[in-house]
């Protein structure tokens, strides 16, 4: 089927369906609709449940903190709950027409006194459709013990169910058995390339600026692609319109200030927030020499004004710049950073049709020098994709909702440029080819209340990846031979069609209520990617360059299944879930065995598609009330890789194919000023590649290597511990603080990073014997106490 | 270059602490290991036969003896080598130099195991220069009391033709190669210009220090060769460097690992020192 068919085929249905669909909902029906907020800050709320009595039904505000409800005319009983925040109940007289209803909700003070909301749960975990679905507390994370003090978003993603860490002090995580660049990453929908600082011992996520972060591992919904395994989705706070406050942080490693503000009181808003790490002030005070000229650094910068004049139209624009730093005295040093912009705007078309278009600037980029006679030179690369969303969401009426939309983003990619910095340098000026593409996606997803006990979402996202000139492509010959590659080049023109990709991706989930405390759901998605990250370590650096989708690198593809059962107890205390999934992946960018992937004019030749399965099973147990509250998980999973030229065409586990993974948060407030968090991690070792022997070539001793990833490290286990002292809790104090101190690994376990061999030597790194070897493990982490001071006013 | 890239991934790494560990290997059927190189210069060439011993084994790897072998050229010529039991390297019995552009066959025959390998002998363009002048930075805060030295290398790089090179640097007659003893020295031609003007060496030297460097042309199989090699010696476990492997070997037959080179060479010594050999701007 070509390509215009399909998506007037796809718009006719989509046509169709509206017309279907308000044909036959009922005339006199009105609907009453707004936003949620918050009444201190006037931040909009997502996720919160409104929820009609009468109808026992409801719908919960969108990302945008929009709701929408279409009901007959009668009084109804509309209560608003989100978690943290006092529960508000509205009557409301639906008469002759349709109505605006902005509600605003009171933080919970009383947050140590169990709120009960008789004859009503606050059940989404059962209630909802969504499964395979990750939320992060931000306020909750803020307690729990963190590295230096500082949380992070992608360290708690990486405690959750499902989700695998290669070991600590590394931002990459693996959902699901997916490798790295199979998760998207969104900060106010712009996509972060490289989440880590300082090599991922922090990401690039400011907890401060934060309101939001959800993780989707699987029933993925169409209005999301690009990638196969997840997508973190991090929305950043919109700043307060209703008073100037300042908020901020020192730490051990890193501080932190934000502003936030009224542009115009309750219309319009601000927020400016920074974040810098200081290692190198002290570097740079060092007696010793080597320590004060090789310094360290990363910043981050968030910004956001918005304008919420009217419920019909609003407007946001956000920007993130963030960038890191190493530099060996001045002879050598390298930096990269990524830079993303959004603008957005919320538009009303009526009642039941929501619509947000944005446009999305993102840039990643890195740097390295040599700052030398004869070997001088700058390394640059980059990469930039702007893209412009139109999503709409069409609310029926409390049982069926329709989201649809359209996005496109242009991607250009220069691998590698390389440049002499000085007249007596060896190198010349060279650049690989750069790389552009289009990537389109079409998508439409329904949600229907069948009955009261079934929802079912369905829906198809259609992607169409375009891979343009203007370029040179080499054809090879025998695409697999890297060692004496022949072709033939064709040049092709400015936006001249090299080859596209296609994808058909279907949606689907569905919840069935067995009793009010337990449901049963079920989800299937298929996810394409066009964007590939090279790499063939476990962990990818920054240096590692993206490629799109070309005619050697088809689209990923993954397809998975997953179904679970969701239960609450005591009340809602309790929330249970337990899930299992199996997923195929296919055509997944895997590099060849010595592949030299910096700059390699023949990197087409490095690629072996592979293909890989996975499967696993995730128990989840989360306490969201009472002075303790946290979570428990237990993660059983099993990666597995099937490449045909690599580890002798036999199938190898994962990189990161880590069988048991248990972790355990707690907080425990035992007043207003005093609360206790812990996290204890478990999880097998990493699967290593180990010699089974060594042998003697040309004077060099070395190893001899048999099956892939046939070892394991040690199992790594860890336990944190915090203490969060809030001296003066009064709300009617402007200046608040509070302390936050921890001790990360507390019992000073060596968990092992990586292992290699070298020559034996002696503590003072002689070599004792050449013709000995021994391996060595290195470990991180001991243990490491950290304070942080916070403040708010 | 991208060794940076690996350096500073390395030594990030390795910041970390570290201790050594036991790891429980299984032991495996011992496989051959095969090195030999013949040249452009006239002489008794080599070829070393070994097998490989297990990792934590306190032996010297052992030389396998009883082999035939065999060199042949693309012109008819064919060169038998015998082992010789003093050194346990197998050698040509006759002197002869390697020509440039023929191809060369290795033959080897073990009781029932056969292992062949061929290779080109690529032209190398000679070596302008090598020459000493004294790093400051490094006189200042020398690492090893005395050293430094820096030597440097200049030469043409034919940009008409594709080459790869690998390179010996010898301090006194002892090969250098860092102190972990994993450094290999090659390079191909894609990024740099054709004059190759003071390039240093990877190592300082003292004064009175006898400098020797070796250039060798190797074909793409041996670039390719060595840069596995060097990717396998300086590994981190996989962790940010890529996952161990073996690199690629030209050998075919019965299961071996090792190269079969050929290689025209090019090389200066100077004595450390010596005003003849200072480098004047």
């Amino acid at each position: 089927m070509n390509l215009t068919t399909l998506i007037r085929q796809s718009v006719l249905i989509l046509c169709c369906q509206l017309i279907f669909a308000t044909a036959h909902s009922e005339v006199e029906n009105f609907t009453i609709s707004g936003y949620v907020r918050d009444a201190a800050t006037g931040e909009e709320l997502i996720g919160v449940t409104v929820y009609v009595d009468e109808i026992s039904n409801g719908t919960t505000t969108n990302h945008y903190g929009f709701y929408s409800l279409t009901l007959p005319p009668g009084t109804y009983n509309i209560s608003y709950r989100y978690i943290g925040y006092q529960t508000l109940k509205k009557e409301v007289l639906i008469a002759n027409g349709n109505m605006e209803l902005n509600v605003e909700l009171e933080e919970d003070v009383s947050e140590l006194e169990e709120v009960v909301i008789t004859g009503e749960r606050e059940d989404e975990n059962v209630i909802g459709i969504s499964m395979s679905t990750v939320e992060v507390n931000v306020a909750q994370m803020k307690k729990l013990p963190s590295l230096w003090g500082e949380p992070d978003i992608i360290k708690n993603i990486q405690m959750q169910p499902g989700v695998i860490s290669a070991g600590e002090g590394t931002s990459a995580y693996f959902v699901r058995g997916g490798a790295a660049d199979q998760n998207l990453i969104l900060i106010d929908e712009a996509p972060v390339y490289d989440p880590s600082h300082l090599f991922g011992m922090f990401s690039v996520f400011n907890s401060d600026v934060i309101k939001d972060a959800e993780l989707f591992k699987g029933g993925i919904p169409a209005q999301y692609g690009g990638r196969l395994s997840s997508i973190l989705e991090v929305r950043t706070k919109d700043g307060n319109n209703q008073d100037f406050s300042m908020t901020g942080g020192i730490g051990t490693l890193a501080s932190r200030i934000m502003l936030e503000g009224p542009i115009k009181k309750n219309v319009s808003s601000y927020i400016l927030s920074a974040r810098r790490s200081y290692v190198d002030v002290f570097q740079r005070m060092s007696g010793n020499p080597d320590v004060r000229e090789n310094l360290v650094y990363f910043y981050d910068i968030n910004a956001k004004l918005n304008w919420k004049g009217s419920n019909k139209n609003r407007y946001f624009l956000a920007g993130y710049f963030g960038r890191d730093n190493f530099s060996f005295g001045d002879d050598a040093g390298f930096d990269w950073g990524n830079a993303t912009l959004t603008f957005r705007w919320n538009h009303l078309f009526n009642e039941k049709l929501f619509s947000n278009t944005s446009v999305i600037f993102s840039n990643f980029d890195y740097k390295l020098f040599i700052d030398d006679e004869a070997q001088g030179f700058d390394w640059t690369s980059n990469l930039q994709q702007l893209q412009t969303k139109f999503d709409f969401s069409y609310f029926f009426n409390p049982r069926n909702e329709l989201k649809f939309g359209y996005q496109i983003s242009y991607q250009r990619m220069s691998p590698a440029k390389l440049e002499p910095n000085n007249d007596e340098s060896i190198y010349q000026t060279l650049e690989l080819e750069k790389i552009y593409g289009f990537d389109n996606g079409l998508y439409v997803d329904m949600e229907q209340s069948v009955t009261d006990r079934l929802t079912l979402r369905y829906g198809v996202r259609y992607s169409l990846f375009l891979n343009v000139g203007e370029t040179e492509i080499r054809e090879y010959e025998d695409q697999t031979d890297n060692i004496s590659p022949e072709y033939t080049t064709r040049q092709y023109d400015k936006f001249e069609l090299i080859k596209s990709f296609n994808n058909i991706e279907p949606r689907f989930s569905a919840r069935y209520i067995v009793n009010p405390s337990t449901s049963l759901k079920v989800s299937y998605n298929r996810m394409a990617q066009n964007m590939h990250l090279i790499s063939n370590s476990t962990v990818p650096v920054p240096f590692n360059t993206w490629q799109l989708s070309s005619p050697y690198l088809n689209s990923q593809k993954a397809d998975q299944v997953a179904g679970g059962i969701f239960k609450n107890f005591m009340g809602n205390m309790f929330e249970f879930s337990a899930e299992a999934y199996y997923k195929w992946m296919y055509d997944l960018p895997v590099i060849a065995d010595n592949a030299n992937i910096f700059f390699n004019y023949d990197l087409p030749t490095e690629f072996r598609p592979g293909d890989a399965t996975s499967y696993g099973l995730e128990l989840f147990l989360l306490k969201t009330k009472g002075a303790l509250q946290g979570s428990a998980s237990y993660t059983w999973s099993k990666t597995e890789y099937d490449v045909p030229g690599v580890n002798q065409d036999n199938p190898f586990p994962a990189n990161y194919d880590r069988r048991n993974n248990v972790n355990i948060a707690a907080i425990y407030d035992l007043n207003e000023k005093l609360s206790f968090g812990m996290n204890w991690v478990y999880g097998t070792g990493r699967p290593l590649t180990i010699p089974t022997g060594k042998y003697n070539f040309d004077g060099y001793n070395v190893d001899l290597i048999a099956e892939r990833n046939g070892y394991r490290m040690p199992d790594f286990h860890r336990l944190d511990i915090s203490l969060t002292l809030t001296p003066w809790k009064n709300k009617n104090r402007k200046w608040q603080s509070s302390w936050v101190f921890s001790v990360y690994n507390v019992y000073n376990r060596k968990n092992p990073f990586t292992i290699y061999t070298r020559l034996l030597q002696d503590d003072d790194g002689n070599i004792i014997d050449p013709t000995r070897k021994e391996a060595r493990m290195v470990y991180l982490f001991p243990v490491m106490p950290s304070v942080t001071y916070n403040f708010h006013f | 270059m991208k060794n940076l890239i690996y350096l500073s991934l390395f030594v990030f790494v390795m910041s970390g602490c570290e201790e050594t560990i036991e790891l429980d290997i299984e032991q495996t059927q011992p496989i051959y290991v095969v090195e030999g190189l013949v040249t452009n210069q006239m002489k008794n060439h080599y070829v070393k036969l070994t097998k490989n011993v297990g990792f934590y084994d306190e032996v010297k790897v052992p030389p396998v003896t009883n082999a035939t072998i065999v060199v042949s050229d693309n012109s008819g010529n064919s060169y038998p080598f015998q082992y010789n039991s003093e050194d346990s390297i197998y050698y040509s019995m006759d002197e002869f130099e390697g020509i440039v552009d023929r191809v060369y066959s290795l033959n080897i025959l073990i009781d029932d195991d056969q292992i062949t390998a061929s290779d080109t002998l690529k032209q190398v363009s000679p070596i302008e220069a090598v020459l000493w002048e004294i790093d400051e930075d490094e006189r200042e805060n020398p690492d090893k009391e005395g050293y430094f030295y820096e030597i440097t290398l200049t030469a043409k790089e034919p940009k008409e033709t594709v080459d790869y090179y690998l390179f010996h640097f010898y301090r006194n007659d002892t090969i250098q190669r860092f102190d972990s003893e994993t450094g290999v020295f090659f390079a191909d031609d894609v990024l740099v210009k054709e004059e190759i003007d003071n390039f240093p060496a990877p190592v300082y030297y003292k004064e009175d220090d006898t400098a020797r460097f070796v250039m060798m042309s190797i074909t793409r199989f041996g670039y390719e060769f060595y840069n596995g090699l060097s990717l396998l010696l300086n590994n981190d476990g996989g962790m940010f460097s890529s996952i161990p492997a073996n690199p690629y070997t030209n050998l075919e037959g019965t299961i071996a690992t090792g190269f079969f080179q050929l290689s025209s060479v090019d090389e200066i010594t100077i004595v450390v020192g010596d005003p003849e050999f200072e480098r004047r701007d």
